[in-house]
């Protein structure tokens, strides 16, 4: 005798297909939930002047201002982080897919940094490095938003 | 009497995370990734159940093993954040897997 209901409590492929449509909406839902637009811009805005801290006197008030300049640093990027995840409700971290136009030219640039300190010695191609890398993390924020493939499934539901 | 086929789909078919609501809440935790929580509130929000509704269903998790809840205070208030353990995401991988498995048949 053919069973209507599938034993063990299993659902019937209706239901079963049911359930996969609902979780799919769901993981779309959540993992679609976008970085807010200040966020890269103000990250951006707070590496980009960390390569003064290269240019400071070797005083004491210069030793002084590196020590303070480093912790002022540490702080703003966790309270972006911590602001921005709050802002969302979801902490996802962002992957290579997402994050390799960032990391791709900032790590070419570094590269060329490190490259140009051969010939160049100026602690002002730190300055210059970390402003650069600072430009381009607020750039990756719209970029971010417009691109991302999990922002795209949630957008087209 | 006939071979059900989805009963060859049991592997994986897990009935602590089927009933519907704690499907749809590790469906929730799985979207943030490996690493990643979803807090309290959002996913309340994303589900549209009660607070109280979702909380047993997460007691329900815990209990199992599959969820991990992170409180922290903040504002003076208590804020919860929720992930799938490794467990957790096995289970619900394996779950969704089954669940295929009875739709192809």
């Amino acid at each position: 005798m053919e069973t209507q209901n599938p034993p063990n409590g299993h659902p019937s492929p209706e239901e079963a297909a049911a359930a996969l449509r609902e979780t799919e909406k769901l993981t779309t839902d959540v993992a679609g939930v976008k970085v807010p637009a200040w966020y890269f811009p103000a990250l951006g805005a707070v590496v980009a002047p960390y390569g003064l801290i290269t240019v400071l006197p070797d005083t004491p008030l210069g030793i002084g201002a590196t020590f303070a300049g480093i912790a002022a640093f540490l702080a703003a990027v966790l309270l972006i982080a911590h602001y921005g995840v709050k802002q969302m409700g979801v902490l996802r971290w962002l992957t290579w897919k997402e994050t390799w136009p960032v990391f791709v030219p900032c790590g070419v640039l570094t590269v060329a940094a490190l490259a140009a300190s051969f010939v160049i010695d100026s602690n002002w191609l730190w300055v210059g490095l970390s402003a650069a890398i600072g430009v381009v993390i607020a750039a990756f924020g719209p970029y971010h938003r417009r691109t991302s493939p999990y922002y795209k499934q949630s957008d087209s539901q | 009497m006939t071979t059900d086929p989805a009963s060859t789909a049991a592997d994986g078919f897990n009935p602590t995370i089927h009933a519907p609501n704690r499907l749809k809440i590790c469906a929730a935790l799985y979207a943030a990734g490996s690493g990643g929580q979803v807090e309290f509130a959002t996913v309340q929000d994303k589900l549209q159940i009660s607070a109280s509704v979702l909380s047993k269903q997460v007691s329900t998790l815990v209990g199992e093993g599959y969820v991990h809840q992170n409180r922290a205070t903040r504002d003076h208030r208590q804020r919860v954040w929720l992930s799938l353990t490794k467990e957790g995401r096995a289970a619900y991988e394996a779950h969704v897997a089954a669940l295929r498995a009875i739709v192809e048949g």
